[in-house]
């Protein structure tokens, strides 16, 4: 799961793209380093922080990735889903956001 | 209206009527609404992005009408491609020739509340008179869920009705809306729309005060998907559905093609026997029955052809095939929504390019539309069916496939594939970098409604008819004066009536421009009568099925149909021989999938680039493409069938 070995003080951060078909997450941060227009994009999709997300499927070869998020069901590809940080992660699947 | 002063929630009516614009995410049922509102025909489909200009409509309400645009559906009123610009265009009224709505019209999936209500923030905050439909609120239901509508009026401080929108139910509730457009509130406080935390804790807190309940995910598209989006069976199911689709075209579509020929047939005989000899008699017998009726003949394919569009587009398939083609796509530097873009050009490449409009990315955009006209277009259609009736016998078998059916399909692929070349190239040398963001939505399943599958059908076939009653015909009259003028009456006078035609057709103002650019294409196997067709198909790539129709009419008026099976060089080194063989017809074939002949597909590409750079390179390098491939087509099945 963890991506880079150097340095035990800093392990890559979780984000999207590590969250397996079935599991849900919670998204703690979206990086800052992003394109303000790209970051804000996500938002409207409803990538925000402290929105839950659930994988649904991944498409051959690993991208795009499949979400519920706020309801709606949003595919991103694993680019866009590595600058999703993601907090609170439960491998069993929960009932569906209020 | 008049008992009060303007004030801030007050429509000034100046002369004008009001103008509503209809606000709303994509794949919302904004079309489906303003269809029904103002009884046009805007296009639906179950994709984000099918509309992607604005209409405009009258609708009656119950005082009076208003003016109501259809808009671009939007995530957000910050625009991240040229479909969401129109939106913000339209509400500023930025554009000159355009004026700011009066009011909007948000509206709202009751199915994504959750989400849409992000965009209704940002609306509220604009501070003008708004009110909220909320649609798929029979989905929202039948999912189980429910909402309290008369609790998230209070909560937004805006009137919400409930619709079904393509099926018109609530209608009445929206136009009684509409008509009181005067009396729409003005949010009082905006809601909180920059900030993550404080927006979710608004959208949180409307949902609980309409006590919104979120429907269940929905168990039939879960199960469809499983396999559709299967990596495996996703893939088979989707090229077994595209080779199936072909053979039907000529199983299905070759009965009726034969009746509507047997018609113009019978025509045919009355006007010869009515008309007797003489010009007229021969132009209502070779350009319009032999001209004009052999593209018209090639209707039910274009139905069948635009039919499996629509249903695909209308269940929801395309955003699954553009979720299965990304990977793919992205080797040659576009994204799944290119592929969509791509899949709609084999209906024709104008709207095929429009599509692009909901790309982010300016250089996968042009990359996309520079290799769009490649895609077979439906005009491409009766050209190939011409050609693979002439090139593959109809018993011919692949199995239990029939032969003509894959070779079409071949064409298909041909086309696809070279358009994922192209598209590849410039990405790699003149649109290097821009890898902005994908993402795209993926709707529910849904049954299309007969009203939706007739207008999305009817509305091409109707275009398709008034192109043959229009271009076409002038074309391929214009096509018979030439081929029949001068008339050479002293020289002709001697011979008998087919020596005659095809003397006047050889010395003719046509003649002499074929014979011109003979030598061009040669080496393709193309003799002058071919060139004919050639030069006139760029008018319209049907015209060359007209006026080989003319030609072989002309060479032998009894029977057209076997004419140009028999058609020979007049001169030169192969005088004699049969012009179609094998390598001349694959020449054709290969010449019309890469050639440029469409002056909209360019007037499209000038409007969508804002520049006359990039149809120019796009006919100079499908020029050099179709030309290249063509000779190299002719030479191997020269080699091959020899
Ligand atoms: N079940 C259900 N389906 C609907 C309703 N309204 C629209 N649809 C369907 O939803 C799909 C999208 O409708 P459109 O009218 O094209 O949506 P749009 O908002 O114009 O979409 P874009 O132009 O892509 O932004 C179509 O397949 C409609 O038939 C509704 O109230 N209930
Ligand atoms: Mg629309």
């Amino acid at each position: 799961m963890k991506r880079s070995k150097q340095g035990a003080a800093t392990p890559s951060p979780v984000t999207l793209c590590d969250v397996k078909p079935g599991e849900i997450a919670c998204i703690a941060l979206v990086e800052d380093a992003l394109d303000p227009v790209v970051r804000r994009r996500l938002g409207a999709l409803g990538f925000r922080e402290g929105e839950q997300v659930t994988c649904l499927r991944r498409a051959p070869m690993g991208s795009p990735i499949l979400f519920r998020v706020c309801g709606a069901e949003v595919c991103l590809r694993k680019e866009q889903a590595r600058s999703v940080r993601i907090g609170e992660w439960s491998p069993a699947p929960v009932a569906s956001v209020s | 209206m008049s008992c009060h002063g303007p004030g801030e929630g007050d429509v000034a009516t100046l002369g004008r009527t009001t103008e509503v614009a209809l606000l709303g995410s994509p794949n919302t049922g904004k079309s489906s609404l303003f269809n029904r509102l103002t009884g046009l025909s805007a296009a639906t489909g179950n994709y984000p992005g099918v509309t992607v200009t604005r209409s405009r409509g009258t609708a009656r309400t119950s005082s009076g009408s208003v003016t109501v645009t259809d808009l671009p559906g939007t995530y957000s009123l910050e625009p991240a491609s040229p479909d969401e610009d129109v939106v913000l265009d339209h509400l500023t009224g930025r554009q000159e020739s355009e004026t700011a709505p009066d009011a909007l019209l948000v509206v709202m999936d009751s199915t994504t509340l959750y989400r849409s209500l992000a965009l209704c923030a940002e609306a509220l905050a604009l501070g003008r008179p708004t009110a909220v439909v909320l649609t798929m609120v029979d989905e929202l239901r039948a999912r189980g869920g429910d909402l309290d509508v008369t609790g998230l009026s209070r909560a937004l401080g805006v009137p919400v009705v409930e619709t079904v929108a393509h099926r018109g139910r609530g209608l009445e509730d929206v136009r009684e809306l509409l008509g009181e457009v005067a009396s729409w509130p003005v949010a009082l406080i905006a809601p909180p729309h920059d900030d993550a935390a404080q927006l979710s804790g608004w959208i949180r807190s409307v949902l609980d005060s309409a006590r919104y309940r979120s429907p269940r995910s929905s168990v039939a598209t879960s199960r469809i998907d499983a396999v559709l989006l299967h990596p495996v069976w996703g893939a088979l199911v989707f090229l077994a559905v595209m080779f199936c689709f072909f053979q039907v075209i000529f199983t299905v579509a070759a009965p009726i093609q034969d009746a509507i020929q047997a018609v113009f047939d019978h025509w045919g005989e009355v006007a010869a026997n009515t008309l007797g000899s003489g010009f007229l008699a021969d132009f209502v017998g070779t350009a319009l029955i032999g001209g004009v009726g052999g593209v018209l003949v090639f209707l039910p394919q274009i139905l069948l052809l635009y039919l499996m569009i629509s249903v695909l587009e209308s269940v929801g398939y395309m955003s699954r095939a553009a979720f299965l083609m990304d990977r793919i796509m992205a080797r040659s530097g576009l994204d799944g929504r290119a592929f969509v873009a791509m899949l709609s050009s084999t209906a024709c490449a104008v709207p095929g390019i429009m599509a692009t409009r909901t790309m982010p990315s300016s250089r996968d955009r042009i990359a996309t539309i520079m290799s769009a006209p490649l895609m077979t277009c439906s005009a491409r259609l009766p050209v190939y069916l011409l050609l693979i009736s002439l090139l593959v016998p109809a018993e011919a078998r692949l199995g239990p496939f029939s032969m003509q059916g894959a070779a079409l399909f071949g064409m298909y692929l041909l086309g696809g594939l070279a358009s994922l070349v192209v598209a590849r190239v410039f990405k790699a040398t003149l649109l290097r970098h821009g890898a902005l963001p994908f993402y795209l939505e993926m709707p529910p399943y849904r049954l299309p409604t007969p009203r939706g599958i007739l207008r999305a059908v009817w509305t091409p076939v109707w275009m398709f008819l008034r192109k043959v009653g229009t271009i076409i015909l002038v074309v391929t009259a214009v096509l018979w004066v030439l081929i029949n003028f001068p008339a050479r009456e002293a020289e002709t006078a001697h011979m008998d009536e087919a020596q005659a035609q095809s003397y006047v057709m050889e010395n003719s103002f046509a003649g002499a421009a074929g014979k011109a650019v003979e030598p061009v294409f040669e080496p393709l196997g193309f003799d002058w009568r071919v060139d004919i067709g050639l030069i006139a198909s760029f008018a319209a790539r049907e015209v060359f099925v007209s006026t080989m129709g003319q030609v072989a009419a002309a060479e032998d008026p009894e029977d057209p149909g076997a004419a140009l099976q028999q058609l020979t060089y007049t001169h030169g080194p192969h005088q004699g021989e049969p012009v179609f063989t094998p390598p001349t017809i694959v020449a054709l074939m290969i010449f019309f999938a890469f050639a440029m002949q469409c002056v909209s597909t360019l007037a499209t590409m000038r409007r969508e680039t804002n520049s006359w750079k990039w149809p120019a390179i796009a006919v100079a390098y499908m020029f050099v493409l179709a030309y290249g491939a063509a000779w190299i087509g002719h030479e191997i099945t020269a080699a091959v069938t020899r």
